[in-house]
């Protein structure tokens, strides 16, 4: 399986960055990083907290652009082959096909239905009744139908924290994206709603490619198909080391990992 | 010791602007007592104010004061609002800073400066601009209602920035990751959730029009009785509860018990207007926002 | 569509927030174009001309400030006694919001109904005629929610950690106010006071019948029947009957003087705040 993932005729990357930095006006945030993406399945993101991880994930859906102060960026990022950050790419439309969880989840004050269709309306037009298909879609693709069927028009703020989370990752399928960047979703529930979560993730890098970036090395030993390291080397975030999971695991080549796979497992 | 003195001074400093506030409301409340059991209702409801005749009918003053708050706001709310989201959405630190000492230093020039302007300037402008409806002068409602807009814009921009930068950037964030523009997040997410306090702008705004009177004075051309209630009045004189009570009819009714009843009576309708205006407001905007408006 | 509405909104915003900005400028251009050539040594030094606006503005200058001196030392301590109260010495929330809601309500009163009250009060019952210290009085009472509020913002906004750790020290209350709140939160009432100050020095409205003539004296030697002549009432007056192109000259100049005046302290406030954001942002 690892070994098929990185034969020579693995299809083109969906995403892929190239000698890619990010700058502060401080300081230096990420140096140099390569990445390639594959189209479906998990790609983890693993490394010690302050390393940069979340930056790179808002590298490929353009939230970077959004930061105060704003960040530098150097470098080449393309989605699908064509450049995510070239004169004329519509940064909107691409937050659309390029999704986003975040690590607290953030619902609207409003109902669950609005909540889920609040993206779709305004990107798409939709009939009354491809609304309301798109509704059951993402509910049932969060796993979160059979919870909420039943009270679609109360506030969203209601809900558990667990259930907010899936909340938001059906706002975000509602709006059939290819990709979805994942912030750390799991870092603000519990046990259980963590599970719930990470089922849903494994079922949907089926069709979607899911980027998750994760502190929680046992979440990417049991999601990640393939796992990227990023830590500081000379103070500045870096991709040290991409490898399918297991063998990065197992196997890990560079100090920084060996060290954070090391203290991990120590914590643990 | 010193614990309990320090305490005692605070109690007493408090106690005493407790006492002072209560003596107002009481007095005001006290000394129009002969007018509404001489008018009754009728005070409120009634439309000649004739002290010689002892009729006191104050409905002119509040039409007055009604109309150049509504003209006031009307004028002032877009444009506030605009800066306001100018200021919260697309300024950042220091810039927004910036634009906001200009906008604290426009809350701050006294109103007999803006009065000045409105009689050397505003009121010549409003003449000509409406010439061919055929205006007596240029002291009218409206010309009152301009100025007061220029007055309370201010209030209610400080007022909707505070709101709008109380919406949690998270909420912006989450807007745009969904493929939102800047202005669907300002227009889908910001403004519907700041919605409650820009309501209490709007109203605060609207009370600190109420309550203003020099400068009102000035313009409005004081005149007791409103010929009609229609549009046309707007570019006639007219009279506030603010204006009547600044006059010096005032001081010439303190002799009399009945007429100066009346008097203090207008002060009693113009507290309960603004006070409910501002109560109205304190319940959409429960926190520290109410103190930014700025007295009257 | 989406494109020009998020291209079109910002646009729009920026042009109310450049009108808004362009309207104090034109205000102050003008009061600065047409008063400056007015304002000289003599314009304010001299006392006033025999004619309606001639002469200086000697005394409405010393009105003004000896009314604004009289506000801040009524309104100060009251509104520090206030601000204690709120803040430090009341435990319950309820009570808090209860004088919390109040100061708003007397934030709200307009400046007109405190005139009257002093009219009532000072002027009838207590029989002082026109006098500077009613004046004083009211222009205090008036600014005490301006001072209270920004020092009570200030107390609140103090780190929990200084005032444990004074307690940990084992000061009483009144110590841990005198030597640690009032010391961390001095900007906050400073800077609440000069823009409470600056309001102060502009309002007509309360001195109209309490406090205020135009002309005729000087300085005051008493309590009773003790009027002064102040700025903003001179304006007042003079606006009314503006024809008269001497009185028009002398009203710009008053009217750039009492500008200049409130602005000054307005932003001799500014740093003050600035301090406080900086302070709340790091501390």
């Amino acid at each position: 399986m690892a070994d098929i993932l990185r034969m020579p005729s693995a299809p083109r990357p969906i995403l892929s960055a190239r000698a890619v930095s990010v700058a502060s006006a401080e300081r230096a945030l990420l140096h140099d990083v390569d990445l390639d993406i594959p189209e479906a399945g998990v790609f983890g993101i693993i490394g010690p907290s302050g390393a940069g991880k979340s930056t790179l994930l808002k590298v490929f859906n353009r939230l970077l652009e959004l930061e105060t102060p704003p960040l530098e960026l150097a470098g080449d990022v393309r989605f699908r082959g064509r450049p995510v950050y070239g004169a004329g790419v519509d940064a909107d439309a691409l937050r659309s096909r390029v999704g986003m969880l975040f690590q607290q989840p953030v619902v609207f004050p409003a109902s669950i239905r609005r909540n889920v269709l609040f993206g779709v309306r305004h990107v798409e037009r939709l009939s009354r009744a491809g609304l309301e298909e798109r509704l059951v879609e993402a509910l049932e693709g969060a796993a979160l139908w059979d919870e909420v069927a039943d009270r679609l028009d109360r506030p969203a703020v209601e809900l558990s924290v667990g259930q907010q989370q899936r909340l938001c990752l059906a706002r975000t399928l509602a709006l059939r994206p290819e990709v979805v960047l994942m912030d750390e979703p799991t870092s603000a529930l519990d046990p259980r709603a963590t599970a719930a979560i990470e089922t849903l993730i494994r079922r949907l890098a089926d069709v979607h490619t899911i980027v998750l970036v994760t502190h929680d090395l046992d979440q990417a030993r049991r999601l990640a198909d393939q796992v990227a390291c990023v830590c500081r080397r000379d103070n500045v975030g870096q991709v040290i080391e991409t490898g399918c999971c297991t063998e990065l695991f197992d196997n890990p080549r560079c100090p920084e990992t060996m060290d954070y796979l090391d203290s991990r497992g120590t914590d643990q | 010791m010193r614990s309990s003195l320090a305490r005692w001074a605070s109690y007493g400093a408090t106690g005493l602007t407790l006492v002072f506030g209560t003596a107002l409301l009481v007095s005001f409340v006290a000394q129009s007592l002969p007018v509404w059991r001489h008018e009754g209702l009728a005070y409120v409801t009634g439309s000649v104010w004739h002290f010689r005749s002892e009729q006191f009918g104050v409905l002119p003053m509040i039409y007055g004061s009604v109309v150049v708050s509504i003209v006031a706001l009307a004028l002032a709310a877009p444009l506030a609002v605009g800066a306001a989201i100018w200021s919260a959405e697309y300024l950042n630190g220091r810039n927004r800073w910036w634009f906001k000492v200009p906008i604290e230093l426009l809350a701050g020039i006294p109103s007999v400066v803006y009065g000045l302007l409105g009689v050397l300037l505003l009121r010549n402008w409003i003449y000509e601009l409406f010439e061919r409806f055929e205006p007596l002068s240029g002291d009218t409602l409206l010309t009152a209602g301009v100025l007061l807009a220029v007055m309370i814009l201010p209030t209610v921009m400080t007022l909707a920035d505070d709101a709008l930068r109380g919406v949690a950037s998270s909420q912006r964030r989450a807007a745009r990751a969904l493929g939102f523009t800047q202005a669907e997040g300002v227009l889908r997410v910001s403004l519907p959730q700041a919605a409650p306090g820009l309501v209490a702008a709007l109203l605060l705004g609207l009370g600190r029009a109420m309550g203003e009177t020099i400068a009102v004075f000035l313009v409005v051309g004081r005149q007791d009785s409103q010929a009609d209630y229609g549009l046309r009045s707007w570019l006639e004189a007219g009279q506030t509860l603010t204006s009547k009570l600044g006059s010096s009819e005032t001081f010439l009714a303190y002799g009399d018990p009945l007429h100066w009843s009346a008097i203090v009576g207008l002060g009693l309708v113009l507290l309960a207007l603004v006070l409910s205006l501002t109560l109205a407001a304190g319940r959409w905007l429960p926190e520290t926002g109410l103190a930014r408006n700025r007295r009257a | 569509m989406r494109k020009w509405i998020d291209r079109g909104l910002p646009i729009a915003c920026a042009i109310c927030a450049v009108a808004c900005c362009a309207l104090l400028l034109g205000i102050v251009a003008t009061i600065l174009a047409r008063g400056l050539p007015v304002l000289s040594g003599e314009f304010l030094s001299a006392a006033d001309g025999e004619l309606l606006g001639s002469g200086g503005i000697r005394y409405q200058l010393f009105g003004t400030v000896l009314l604004v001196a009289t506000a801040l030392a009524v309104g100060a301590p009251l509104a520090l006694g206030w601000a204690l109260v709120q803040a430090v010495w009341v435990r319950s929330q309820r009570g808090r919001r209860l004088l919390r809601r109040t100061l708003y309500a007397v934030n709200a009163v307009p400046s007109i109904l405190f005139g009257i009250f002093g009219l009532i009060v000072f002027v009838k019952y207590l029989d002082w005629g026109k006098s500077w210290l009613a004046g004083g009085i009211l222009l205090g009472l008036m600014i005490v929610p301006t001072i209270a509020v920004a020092l009570v913002e200030r107390i609140e906004a103090l780190p929990a950690k200084y005032v444990r750790a004074a307690a940990g020290l084992g000061l009483s209350k009144g110590r841990i106010v005198t030597s640690v709140i009032l010391p961390q939160c001095w900007s906050g009432g400073a800077s609440g006071a000069l823009i409470g100050l600056a309001r102060a020095a502009g309002e007509t409205a309360p001195i109209l019948f309490t406090a205020a003539v135009f002309s005729g004296v000087t300085v005051p030697h008493g309590v009773v029947e003790s009027p002064v002549l102040a700025l903003p009432y001179h304006i007042f007056v003079l606006a009314q009957d503006s024809f008269d192109p001497e009185a028009g000259a002398h009203l710009w100049g008053s009217a750039f003087v009492l500008l200049a005046l409130v602005l000054a302290l307005s932003l001799l406030a500014l740093p003050l705040r600035l301090r406080a954001a900086e302070e709340a942002q790091h501390g």
